[in-house]
């Protein structure tokens, strides 16, 4: 699994389904968490702690947003040199194939559907640390 | 069922399948991110009938022939419960907390229904749910028809509207 001093950016625009992931982050051992009210905000505070050189190693973001949407916000961040490769994982409540199919375009690293419960979320993180790993050692050798 | 219900069976938002969707959805929802059973009750209609609790949620159904609405009630003390046990600690009733998690559970169960109901042909244009204090819902337009869906979460009544133009 990720270390646990991993650095997330939680993004809802809903405050319950943030607490919801921060208590789920917090039970699988990761308390450096920050919060986002929505795709801008978020990608404004992705940018800022990139500049002071603390930088978010992985972000769980909704989809469905005002301002600026999940889907864009990851467009945005593959878009930008240094957050290309930002671990990303979309939450919505909504299931459709066609979304699900313009996440992956997109570049998403994993995508989660509301409800979800603590096991869930876990399993899912825990697949994309697989991802990152394989990358890893993919561009090492 | 009454005379105006049978009339409007034929009516989309009275679909079985809407019905049993939104309901599921809602069990679904509550059973997976709070942990909490919801128990679906005979349908009646009424279209006097008034919400008894002090928390809604409503959302707008369209299609092109059909207007209507769904809404949710949830008991005060219920809708604490819902959202202590999602995000793990005490909330104030009083707080805004209750109608932000009131609205987020809506969603994620409207979410749900949305996408099973458009896979089953039914591809109805739903509003996004808004969560408010019950005596500050919308005023209902005169002649709507209702069906309400009793369910009871903790052994407290909360019901599902829906109203028919």
């Amino acid at each position: 699994m990720f270390h646990p001093n991993t650095k997330f950016l939680v993004v809802d625009d809903f405050a319950t389904m943030r607490k919801i992931v921060k208590k789920v982050l917090d039970e699988l051992g990761y308390k450096n968490v920050v919060e986002a009210v929505d795709g801008k905000n978020a990608l404004d505070i992705l940018k800022e702690h990139q500049s002071n050189n603390s930088p978010f190693e992985f972000v769980i973001s909704d989809w469905n947003m005002p301002n600026m949407q999940g889907i864009d916000l990851l467009k945005a961040c593959r878009l930008d040199p240094v957050l290309k490769t930002l671990p990303f994982m979309l939450v919505t409540a909504e299931s459709e194939q066609s979304q699900i199919i313009e996440a992956a375009k997109a570049g998403v690293s994993e995508y989660v559907i509301k409800p979800f419960n603590g096991a869930t979320l876990k399993t899912k993180i825990e697949r994309v640390y697989q991802k990152v790993t394989a990358n890893s050692e993919k561009k090492a050798s | 069922m009454s005379a105006a219900i049978k009339q409007q069976s034929e009516h989309p938002f009275m679909n079985r399948d809407v019905i049993l969707n939104l309901s599921n959805g809602m069990s679904t929802t509550l059973k997976l991110m709070a942990n909490i059973d919801a128990h679906f009750e005979k349908p009646f209609a009424d279209s006097n009938w008034k919400s008894p609790k002090e928390i809604s949620v409503f959302l707008v159904l369209n299609t092109e022939t059909y207007k209507g609405q769904v809404q949710f009630h949830f008991d005060l003390m219920v809708a604490k419960k819902i959202i202590e046990n999602m995000v793990g600690s005490a909330v104030d009733e009083n707080s805004p907390e209750i109608l932000d998690g009131v609205g987020e559970i809506s969603n994620i169960f409207y979410g749900a229904a949305k996408t099973k109901l458009k896979d089953l042909g039914l591809d109805l244009n739903m509003s996004i749910p808004q969560p408010c204090w019950t005596k500050d819902l919308p005023e209902q337009l005169n002649k709507a028809i209702k069906m309400v869906i009793p369910f009871k979460v903790e052994n407290k009544d909360c019901f599902v509207e829906i109203i028919l133009y």
